[in-house]
C-alpha cells in the first residue's frame, strides 16, 4: 500500500476517492522507561525510551489506518496527517489520518 | 528534642556551671544533627544544580557538535515543505516505468528534555516574562534532530528528496510526569513524502535493512545538489 502526506502520488493517477480513514492509539506511560527517564531529566538530552515508545505507538496508529483503508478496497493513502494530544493524565493519544483512494499507473502523456 | 535545643540546653549547663561530662556528647552529636540539616537543606540542591548544569551544558554542545555532523552528511537529500515534486527531479515526475519516481512516507520522532538548572532558570524567568530562549533552544535542536532523522531514514530507503515536510510538537511533559512536573520535555514529529527513482537496483523492499552499497546514480540528468 502507497501511503505518502501529498495529495497526488507521483507516477499515479487517483481513479477513485474511497473516503477517510484514521487509526489511533493511546498509549501510557512505562514504568520501567519512566524511571531512566526520569533520571536522564536531571541533565537534559534525549530521553530514548520515549521516543521509541511514541515512535512504536505511531507506527501502530498508521497500520490501524491502513487496515481501514483495504477494507475500503483502496492501495493507496495519501494526505496523511499525524496529531497527538494529552487524553488525559499520563497517557497520549497518537492520530493518524488520511484519505484513502485507488491508485493506478499514470499512462504516458 | 530537636538538636538546636540541645545546644541551648548545653550553653545554658555551661554558664551556670554544671558538669559538662554527660552533656558532652549529646552535645557533638546535635552539632552532627544541624551541620547534616544544613548540608540536606542547602548544599546538596546547590551541587545539584550545578551537576545539572554543567552535565546539560555537556549534553547540549555534544548534541550541536553531533547535529553539525549530520546535516553536513545529509546536505544533498532535496527537502522542501512544498507539495511540488522539485525541478530537479521534473524530468521523471511524469515518466513511469523505470524512469519514474517512487514516493513513501517517512517519519521520525525524538523527545528532548531540558537539563533542571536551565529549567530553574527559566521558572525565575517566567516571574518578569519575555522571551524564553532556553526553552526555544530546546525546542529548535529538537526539530534539527528529527530533520536530521527523517533525512536519514529517507537516504536509508535510497530516497533523493523529501518533499512536503511537516512538523509537529508536542509537550509531552504533563502527560508522561503527571506528578512530578520537573523537567520539561519535547517531542517533535517530522513526516514527510520521500521519493526515489524508480530502477531495478534502487528499489529497497520495506523492513529490509538499509542498502551496503549506495544507490546508484538515477537515470538522466541527476539531480542538482542544493547549495
Amino acid at each position: 500500500m502507497i501511503v505518502v502526506n501529498t495529495e497526488t502520488v507521483s507516477g499515479y493517477e487517483i481513479v477513485e476517492t474511497k473516503g477517510l480513514v484514521q487509526g489511533n492509539t493511546i498509549r501510557a506511560k512505562h514504568v520501567g522507561r519512566d524511571i531512566a527517564a526520569s533520571f536522564k531529566n536531571i541533565v537534559g538530552g534525549e530521553l530514548k525510551g520515549y521516543t521509541e515508545l511514541l515512535t512504536e505507538a505511531r507506527r501502530q496508529a498508521l497500520e490501524r489506518m491502513m487496515q481501514q483503508a483495504q477494507q475500503l478496497g483502496a492501495n493507496a493513502v495519501v494526505n496523511v496527517r499525524f496529531t497527538t494530544s494529552a487524553i488525559t493524565a499520563g497517557a497520549a493519544e497518537l492520530y493518524a489520518y488520511g484519505t484513502a483512494v485507488v491508485v493506478q499507473a499514470a499512462s504516458h502523456s | 528534642v530537636s538538636g538546636t535545643d540541645v545546644i541551648a540546653q548545653t550553653i545554658q549547663m555551661i554558664s551556670t556551671g554544671q558538669s559538662l561530662q554527660p552533656v558532652a556528647f549529646e552535645a557533638v552529636g546535635a552539632i552532627g544533627i544541624v551541620s547534616l540539616q544544613l548540608v540536606c537543606g542547602c548544599f546538596l540542591p546547590l551541587l545539584f544544580l550545578a551537576i545539572a548544569l554543567i552535565a546539560g551544558s555537556f549534553v547540549e554542545q555534544a548534541h550541536l557538535r553531533r547535529l553539525a555532523e549530520a546535516e553536513a552528511a545529509h546536505a544533498d537529500i532535496i527537502r522542501t515543505d512544498t507539495r511540488a515534486i522539485p525541478p530537479q527531479l521534473a524530468s521523471a515526475e511524469g515518466a513511469s516505468g523505470a524512469n519514474g519516481l517512487q514516493s513513501e512516507l517517512v517519519l521520525s520522532s525524538v523527545v528532548l528534555s531540558i537539563d533542571h538548572f536551565r529549567n530553574f532558570l527559566t521558572l525565575l524567568r517566567k516571574i518578569i516574562g519575555g522571551e524564553l530562549g532556553l526553552y526555544g533552544r530546546l525546542a529548535m535542536r529538537a526539530r534539527r534532530e528529527a530533520l536530521v532523522r527523517l533525512l536519514a531514514e529517507a537516504r536509508a530507503r535510497g530516497a533523493v528528496a523529501v518533499i512536503n515536510i511537516r512538523f509537529e510538537t508536542s509537550n509531552i511533559n504533563g502527560v508522561m510526569q503527571p506528578q512530578k512536573n520537573k523537567g520539561t520535555m519535547v517531542e517533535v514529529l517530522a513526516y514527510g513524502t520521500a521519493l526515489r527513482m524508480r530502477g531495478p537496483a534502487t528499489v529497497v523492499h520495506a523492513g529490509s535493512p538499509r542498502p551496503t552499497s549506495p544507490p546508484p546514480p538515477p537515470p538522466g540528468p541527476p539531480p542538482v545538489a542544493p547549495a
